[in-house]
C-alpha cells in the first residue's frame, strides 16, 4: 500500500519511496510496519475518539470536570491515551458555553490533536485557514456555515507549542434522549476543531 | 522568568535568524497569562541540537482582538497563544526600545 500510493505528485512519491527504501535497508522500519501505522490511522485513530470523550462529558458531569481539568488523563480513561511522537504533547479540552465559542488552529505549521481526531483535513493545514482564523474568526466560521451571535465571544487557540486543543461542543437540545451511539454521530470532526457545532435534534 | 496567572506580558519584539515559535502576529503585543501549560524543549535550541536543548516553561497568553488587529476586531474575541517564557517580558520592559 505505502509503496504504490496514488499521490498526484510523482516526484514526491518517488522521494517517499526512496526514503522508505533507505529506512528499510537500514533496519529503521519495514513496509508492513508503515502499512500497519496507516491502517491504524484509518481504523482506530479517528475523530470518533474525541467524540467519545465529548459524549461521555455530556452524560457525566464528573467526567466533564475531569476532562476540563486534565484532558490527557480523561482521554486515557476511555483508552485514547495518545502517545506517539513526543511525550511532551499534552491535550487540553476547552468547552463551549452559550457565551463562548472555541476554535483551534496552528498558525505556525499544522499542530493538531491527531491521536484524538485522526489525520487533519487539508483545509486545516492551508495558509488561508491558518492566517485568517486568528484575524477574522467570525468570518471564517461564517464560511463554514456557522454564524455566531454578536453576544457570543470567540476564543481562538493557536497551538504553537506542546499543547493540543480539543473543543467540547454543547449538547444540542433534545440529544439527551438519544442513545449514546446516536449522540456520537452528532459530534463530527469539525465540531471538535470548533468550525461546526452539533446539528440540532428533531424533536 | 516566571509568570503568574493574570499577569500582563508583552511578547518580545525579535527577529532571530533561526527557528522560533513565537508567531509574528503577537510579537510586540500585550496579553494576559491565562494558563500554565508545563514545560518543553526550547524550540529555538532544539532545532539545532535536538533533545539536548534545555527545557523551558510554556504559558498560554490571551490577546484581545483589538490588541492584535485594531478596532476592526470584535472586542469580545480572544486569541490564545502558547509561548515559551523567554519570548515574554513585563509590559514595562520594552525590548524594542519603545515607550512603555
Amino acid at each position: 500500500m505505502s509503496g504504490s500510493g496514488h499521490h498526484r505528485n510523482a516526484e514526491l512519491q518517488a522521494r517517499v519511496n526512496r526514503l522508505l527504501d533507505l529506512a528499510e535497508a537500514r533496519g529503521v522500519i519495514t513496509r508492513p510496519e508503515v502499512d500497519a501505522r496507516i491502517e491504524a490511522f484509518g481504523d482506530r485513530v479517528t475523530a470518533r475518539n474525541g467524540a467519545e470523550m465529548v459524549v461521555r462529558a455530556w452524560n457525566s458531569p464528573e467526567y466533564r470536570e475531569r476532562l476540563l481539568a486534565d484532558a490527557g488523563a480523561a482521554a486515557a480513561e476511555l483508552g485514547h491515551a495518545g502517545g506517539g511522537y513526543s511525550s511532551d504533547i499534552r491535550l487540553h479540552a476547552v468547552a463551549n458555553t452559550p457565551d463562548v465559542h472555541h476554535v483551534v488552529v496552528c498558525t505556525l505549521c499544522s499542530c493538531y490533536p491527531l491521536a484524538w481526531l485522526g489525520p487533519p483535513p487539508a483545509w486545516y493545514k492551508s495558509e488561508a485557514y491558518r492566517s485568517r482564523v486568528v484575524r477574522d474568526p467570525r468570518g471564517v466560521l461564517r464560511d463554514f456555515g456557522l454564524v455566531l451571535p454578536d453576544t457570543t465571544e470567540v476564543r481562538v487557540w493557536d497551538a504553537s507549542a506542546e499543547a493540543r486543543y480539543l473543543v467540547v461542543p454543547m449538547r444540542p437540545d433534545g440529544a439527551e434522549t438519544l442513545p449514546e451511539a446516536e449522540q456520537l454521530d452528532l459530534v463530527t470532526r469539525d465540531c471538535l476543531i470548533g468550525t461546526a457545532v452539533p446539528r440540532a435534534v428533531a424533536m | 522568568m516566571t509568570f503568574g496567572l493574570g499577569d500582563r506580558v508583552r511578547v518580545r519584539t525579535m527577529n532571530p535568524p533561526g527557528h522560533n515559535r513565537a508567531p509574528r502576529y503577537v510579537r510586540g503585543h500585550v496579553g494576559e497569562v491565562v494558563r500554565h501549560v508545563g514545560d518543553g524543549r526550547f524550540p529555538d535550541e532544539s532545532a539545532v541540537v535536538g533533545s539536548a536543548a534545555h527545557r523551558e516553561d510554556i504559558v498560554t497568553v490571551a490577546f484581545t482582538g483589538p490588541e492584535l488587529w485594531g478596532a476592526d476586531a470584535h472586542a469580545g474575541d480572544r486569541v490564545h497563544v502558547d509561548l515559551f517564557v523567554s519570548y515574554l517580558e513585563a509590559p514595562g520592559e520594552r525590548s524594542d526600545g519603545g515607550t512603555p
